[in-house]
């Protein structure tokens, strides 16, 4: 039994590595999450529970991109702005989840501008 | 403060033909906050919270003048003058827009710091520079784009392209009207050029808000609305006569079509300018004002005497509870565009700034002295600063990445917030976007930019999209 868990937690861990290796930051997908983060502000605003959908997948999101400017050289900041964005959405998922819309709106709010922050420094302009 | 464009049991008895009140909550259900009709204009509604002010004089600087050249004074920019832009400075930046990158291009003005705030302002503003323990400068302004178009729809509807509501539209659908026989939402559009519209309706438009909450243009002279004034041979009898049986048509028709908020909109209007065919006239109407203020606006002189005509009626407009006052500075004639320069600046700003130096410095004043100030706030906007390096020769490209905004009175507390960096380029502390500045006039009218929000297509859409904070450090 102890063989499978390992196996199956070694299998778990390789299958991540190349889903991170595989792993790109593209411009659709950016503007798919401009576009997410658009739909959990307004969830937020209308106390709406698919809030916690939305920001768990942003959540996630961030988590790559966390694993993926971690293994990227010259972009060591890039990847403080995606855990904290990272944090931000669980936030988020957090307060909805235990009905707290206002801190869930408060860090919405932070996120955006989290969002805006690494934008300034990564996004050409 | 919200709507939500949910089918609701309203929405079923307008559809069902009851009359105009049910088609105007046609599909919507309402927060109590509101008054008893959303979709009416011409009632009050309450704050979010205690406002500091009651009404804004919105500058807008069409054309994006060079802060550089007024307000940011730079040392570093005038040492390395005739010099490549640094690569330090520029990294990161896609800085050709109209024209290529010239080398850095010194300012030719004489600066001085002024009052008590000790705020740098050139020569070029001389009566403005009187002024400036009124004024809260952003010096860390920053925007996107960097075409007129694009920024001035960012700077008005926080939108990239048309279709969003301006700050003026979401003030009414906030707060309603102070005054029902004059339009919550006024703009004043002056001079010669293409400029003095400010890039068109799209930048005073209601967008998906309610039509009714759109900006209304007054024109220049005595007769600031077209067509207002009762026609010779008709009496008021006769033309309530008239407005009545078309009122009762409009109601017939907008039973069939209760979402139409474009009839709904035309159906108010018609009320509206029944009323306004005294109060319009009588707001804009500066005989009885002194010849002593007249010249405090620079009424009389050539250059100055059509903006500050424009900046007086906004005053009065403003005393008589006009909420939003979205002032444009077109070019005074047509020996420049607007503030434009991307050549010959020395000309052309010579020029935008002799229009409107006086004008807004009379305005600062008037108000002050009439206890105005308090509750009025005084924006100077433009959609972009221009850049430090030249162009042509002798002019400046459009730099949206870091220029001066700034703020005056309606609790707002004077002084010099954020800056750029060395030469100007860039917005380097106190970082101002033009969310954030929206959201702080929001603040100060008393409304939450995260709370007022209005539901578009599924979405509850915000004065600031998802974005915007408030300025915490220059509220007094």
């Amino acid at each position: 039994m102890r063989k499978v868990f390992v196996f199956a937690a070694l299998h778990l861990a390789l299958l991540g590595g190349v889903m991170s290796a595989q792993f790109e930051v593209s411009a659709d997908d950016m503007r798919e999450m401009e576009d997410t983060v658009r739909d959990l502000d307004s969830h937020v605003a209308l106390k709406e529970k698919e809030a916690a959908a939305a920001a768990r997948g942003m959540a996630a999101y961030f988590q790559k991109l966390e694993a993926h400017y971690a293994a990227t050289p010259a972009t060591a900041d890039a990847v403080g702005f995606a855990r904290k964005s990272h944090e931000l959405a669980d936030q988020v998922a957090k307060a909805v989840e235990g009905g707290d819309f206002e801190a869930a709106a408060d860090s919405v709010g932070q996120l955006t501008r989290s969002c805006k922050t690494c934008h300034d420094v990564y996004k050409n302009k | 403060m919200s709507h939500h464009h949910h089918p609701s049991r309203r929405g079923f008895l307008a559809h069902a033909g009851l009359g105009l009140s049910g088609m105007a909550l046609s599909g919507l259900t309402l927060d109590p906050a509101f008054g008893a009709d959303p979709l009416d204009p011409t009632v009050p509604r309450a704050p979010h919270f205690a406002p500091k002010a009651k009404s804004i004089i919105w500058l807008h600087m069409a054309g994006a003048p060079s802060t550089l050249d007024l307000f940011d004074h730079k040392p570093e920019l005038i040492r390395l003058n005739g010099t490549p832009l640094p690569d330090s400075f520029g990294k990161g930046l896609k800085t050709a827009t109209d024209g290529g990158v010239g080398n850095l291009y010194a300012t030719k003005r004489t600066w001085a710091q002024h009052g008590e705030t000790g705020a740098w302002v050139s020569d070029w503003l001389p009566n403005i520079a009187k002024q400036v323990d009124k004024i809260a400068f952003l010096k860390g302004s920053k925007t996107e784009g960097s075409t007129h178009v694009i920024s001035s729809l960012k700077l008005h509807t926080s939108g990239l392209v048309p279709g969003r509501p301006a700050l003026g539209a979401w003030i009414q659908y906030g707060l309603g009207s102070a005054n029902p026989d004059l339009p919550t939402f006024v703009v004043l559009p002056t001079g010669v050029g293409a400029a003095g519209g400010g890039r068109g309706a799209v930048i005073w438009s209601s967008g998906f808000l309610p039509a009714a909450y759109q900006g209304t243009a007054f024109r220049k002279g005595d007769s600031p609305i077209l067509h207002l004034s009762r026609p010779d041979g008709v009496s008021e009898e006769e033309q309530r006569g008239t407005l009545n049986l078309l009122r009762t048509l409009n109601e017939q028709h907008a039973g069939r079509y209760p979402g139409d908020t474009e009839l709904q909109a035309r159906s108010r209007s018609y009320d509206l300018a029944y009323r306004m065919q005294k109060s319009a006239p009588e707001a804009v109407d500066l005989s009885k004002e002194t010849a002593a203020t007249k010249a405090l606006y620079g009424i009389g002189t050539k250059e100055t005497d059509e903006y500050g005509t424009s900046l007086l009626r906004a005053r009065r407009l403003v005393e008589r509870g006009v909420r939003f006052v979205h002032c444009i500075s077109g070019a005074p004639d047509n020996s420049v565009d607007s503030w434009d320069a991307h050549n010959n600046i020395e000309k052309n700003h010579g020029v935008m700034c002799k229009q409107v130096d006086q004008p807004v410095a009379g305005l600062l004043a008037d108000l002050q002295a009439r206890g105005l100030l308090d509750t009025t706030l005084v924006v100077w906007a433009s959609e972009f600063g221009r850049t430090p390096y030249g162009q042509t020769g002798d002019g400046r490209d459009h730099n949206p990445w870091g220029y001066t905004t700034w703020i005056a009175g309606g609790g707002i507390k004077p002084g010099t917030y954020g800056s750029t960096d060395e030469i100007g380029l860039r917005a380097q502390t106190g970082i101002v976007d033009t969310y954030d500045l929206q959201a702080t006039l929001l603040h100060q009218m008393g409304l939450d930019h995260k709370r007022l929000t209005f539901t578009h297509q599924g979405r509850a859409e915000k004065a600031t999209t998802v974005f915007g904070e408030v300025i915490k450090d220059i509220l007094a």
